[in-house]
């Protein structure tokens, strides 16, 4: 079978059947010689390659991890609308400003709704209208799950009891969940692990070959917009590459957010961040001893979960009181000590701009704030993670960000069907088509004279030896820091080993 | 972790060695560079191992990783029985060496899973960090609440031992490879512990020839590479190409059958090493 390579000039662009790997731009390289083409022509087979790869057999993975995300970003609106009997209470109608009861009395009227659970965390309404919450460690709740008292801060009614994760009610827990494990446990959150660890990579390859394909045909319009007008494989393409570069901060920005949660690479960055001084600080709540001078306790105040029901409730009040004092202002919450001798907390949870994350420690027996630390105090690192976090989940800038998620998951979406479509398009046993040589051949996915290109993107062209090797020795920092992404390339690479194995020897 | 830097250090410094020996090999042979027949999955392998070796040292990982290397180098093991079987019924064995290949990975599923047993003189009592190379320890927290062993079974010191002895044998006969006399590329290529028939043939072997003037797979696209061997190759001599080296063709001329031979001596060198530091 004679092979006939085409050349290729920039006028002939929408005729990307005609080209090797369907690119247009193989015939546009710079002058050979030139220091750019030599690394350029050894790494683009290579990039090409990883991208289609990855993008194959990760697909599935992103795909399924877009679509939750999708889905998280309705959350908030959709927790309001299922839970707005929890979550808000008509505000009574009075002469001057509606009071509430004490926390005290809600307190109390939480633990006699629930008597079998412990008190873990109060939370007193930040909003005229919104409820009280106080939070359980109860038995027979999930692992890292509570149970939630949600009461009317006017009343003491209590208006419902739910299970929670975190400040989670049950829907957005359940669409949290879904997003972070799809209900499978610690097996579940491999697969965004995955997803995220790849994610990076994709778009980074993706990025270099669209912009460096396009800078070479000087055709900017064609780099930052899509293609409206032809068909086939081009133009599905010049939407996938123009979507992706569009997109491409915001991946990378979830790539990165979604690694921390992760749960091998997460704990290497906790590591990191910790060894560099990045980790969130948190206020110091060890109590200073007993001075023995008249009034100081002779023991050293119970534990949040030791105290009586009345105990718990008048000190809850009066750490409140304290943390008041100290210009904390709503949202807050008030987390009991875990053990004796320890102060209680009490922390600002906004999470949306501008972020409220002030936090005191309260003496629980005598109301003196022991420790005291601002959000503007945080190492700049740290800020960052927080904002990078709450980013994340659509609560930075509330609408805006939720608005901005669903966008780049839609995003998401696009690409990774119009890539699988971009396959299917030059799939080996397309009708007409001739399969050359496969990848690890010598001119493997050549275009022929039978027919249209075949064989995967960077199949004309063999990756060079130093590409492969410098991108390899990258890979393996990269895989060990990132344990899931280094697994995968290493069974990526195993299977391809393995297939050009087998083709050599059926050659032989 | 081991307690002695210096040996710490030497570990590393080798098995790194090891490693980008290793990962030049691996990219030689993916992208047609070779200058002679190779396995990727064995250069993969050794890759694996050279990692795993300095996470030892290092006590880097935990639980995960130690499931993570027991899947790995299980798999290695089944790959390279198979080519082993395949080589002794007259097949092509596709990977140089199997045999000795076969004794090094499993050396490696023995040296993470058998590491509570082995480390266990070295035990530092139940305080919850697990014992001293904590990061490969089974259990890790949860054995702070169990019994403590306090001595290497009988049954695990032999085993080991065994593997030990082993490697050094795997190690002599990688340093006899080294001999000028015996240095040929078809024997260091083709061969399997203990068996020195050819394990592909002669005919099976496209690129067993040093001075390659076979066209290599899009030789268009390929550096000018110099293999600068001037030793026997196989009965042949082999012929440095007038092509000037640039850094890369230096590089992949230093891949020879002896630097081969040389990896693996170090790598078995290395292994024993670790084994007799766990003991």
């Amino acid at each position: 079978m004679s092979e006939t390579t085409v050349s290729a000039s920039t006028e002939l662009d929408d005729r990307t059947d005609l080209y090797p790997d369907g690119d247009p731009e193989t015939a546009a390289l710079p002058p050979a010689g030139s220091a750019r083409a030599w690394w350029w022509r050894e790494l683009r087979p290579l990039l090409l390659r990883v991208h289609f790869y990855a993008g194959l057999f990760v697909g599935p993975f992103l795909l399924v991890a877009a679509l939750t995300g999708l889905l998280y970003t309705t959350t908030p609106q959709l927790e309001q609308l299922v839970h707005h009997d929890q979550l808000h209470v008509p505000v009574p109608a009075s002469g001057g400003a509606a009071t509430a009861l004490p926390l005290s009395q809600q307190v109390s009227a939480a633990v006699a709704a629930l008597p079998e659970g412990k008190v873990t965390a109060i939370r007193p309404a930040g909003t005229p209208d919104g409820t009280t919450r106080v939070v359980f460690a109860a038995p027979g709740v999930p692992e890292d799950y509570s149970r939630t008292v949600f009461l009317d801060p006017y009343t003491a009614q209590v208006r419902g009891i739910l299970t929670t994760y975190g400040e989670w009610l049950p829907v957005r827990a359940w669409f949290d969940e879904l997003h972070r494990t799809l209900h499978l446990g610690a097996v579940g959150r491999v697969y965004t692990e995955l997803a995220a660890s790849w994610l990076w990579v994709l778009t980074l390859s993706g990025l270099a070959i669209w912009v460096a394909r396009r800078r070479r045909v000087r055709a900017l319009r064609h780099t930052l917009a899509p293609r409206l007008r032809g068909a086939g494989r081009g133009r599905v393409r010049s939407w996938h590459g123009s979507v992706g570069l569009w997109a491409a901060v915001g991946l990378l920005f979830l790539s990165a957010t979604g690694l921390t949660w992760s749960q091998f690479a997460g704990t290497n960055v906790d590591t990191l961040r910790a060894a560099l001084h990045w980790s969130s600080p948190s206020v110091h709540t060890t109590l200073p001893a007993p001075l023995g001078l008249p009034g100081a306790p002779a023991t050293p105040p119970a534990s949040g979960t030791s105290l009586s029901p009345a105990e718990l409730a008048t000190t809850a009040e009066r750490v409140l009181a304290a943390a008041r004092a100290r210009g904390l202002g709503d949202p807050v919450q008030i987390t009991p000590a875990s053990k004796p001798g320890r102060a209680w907390v009490v922390a600002q949870t906004q999470r949306s701009w501008p972020e409220k994350q002030d936090s005191v420690a309260v003496d629980p027996a005598t109301g003196t704030v022991v420790d005291q630390l601002r959000f503007a105090e945080w190492p700049l690192a740290a800020k960052l993670a927080r904002w990078g976090v709450d980013a994340h989940m659509g609560l930075l800038f509330g609408l805006a960000s939720q608005i901005a998620l669903a966008g780049l998951a839609l995003g998401l979406i696009c690409m990774i069907i119009w890539g699988y479509r971009m396959w299917w398009l030059r799939r080996p046993t397309r009708s007409g088509g001739t399969v050359g040589p496969a990848g690890g051949g010598p001119s493997g996915g050549r275009l022929t004279a039978g027919g249209p290109a075949v064989g995967p993107p960077g199949g004309t062209r063999r990756p060079g030896f130093g590409a492969v090797a410098m991108v390899g020795a990258v890979a393996i920092g990269v895989g060990v820091f990132l344990p899931v992404f280094g697994a995968s390339l290493l069974v990526f690479l195993l299977v391809d080993a393995l297939r050009q194995g087998r083709e050599r020897v059926v050659a032989g | 972790m081991i307690s002695s830097i210096p040996l710490s250090v030497v570990l590393t410094v080798l098995f790194t060695g090891t490693g980008l020996y290793s990962l030049l090999r691996w990219a030689s042979l993916r992208t047609g560079a070779a200058s002679h027949h190779g396995d990727q999955v064995a250069e993969l392998s050794h890759l694996v191992m050279s990692l795993a070796m300095v996470g030892m040292v290092w006590a880097y990982g935990g639980p995960a990783a130690a499931t993570l290397q027991l899947v790995a180098f299980g798999g290695f093991s089944c790959y390279f029985l198979a080519r082993l079987v395949r080589s002794r019924s007259g097949g092509p064995a596709g990977c140089p060496a199997p045999g000795f290949h076969l004794l090094m990975a499993a050396s490696m599923v023995w040296m993470v899973a058998a590491m509570p047993l082995l480390m266990a003189g070295l035990a530092i009592g139940s305080g919850g960090g697990g014992m001293v190379m904590d990061g490969h320890v089974m259990g890790g927290d949860e054995g702070a609440s169990g019994p403590v062993v306090t001595e290497t079974p009988g049954w695990a010191l032999a085993l080991t031992v065994l593997f030990c002895v082993g490697l050094l044998v795997g190690a002599g006969y990688w340093a006899r490879q080294l001999r000028p006399a015996r240095a040929s590329g078809a024997d260091l290529s083709g061969v399997q512990l203990g068996n020195k028939r050819p394990a592909e043939g002669a005919e099976n072997l496209p690129a067993v020839e040093f001075g390659n003037r076979r066209p290599v797979a899009d030789a268009e696209n390929l550096p000018a590479v110099e293999f600068g061997n001037e030793e026997p190759v196989g009965g042949r001599t082999a012929t440095a190409t007038a092509a000037p080296a640039p850094a890369r063709g230096r590089v992949l001329a230093a891949l020879t059958p002896r630097a081969d031979a040389t990896c693996h001596l170090a790598m078995s060198l290395g292994m024993a090493a670790m084994f007799l530091v766990m003991l």
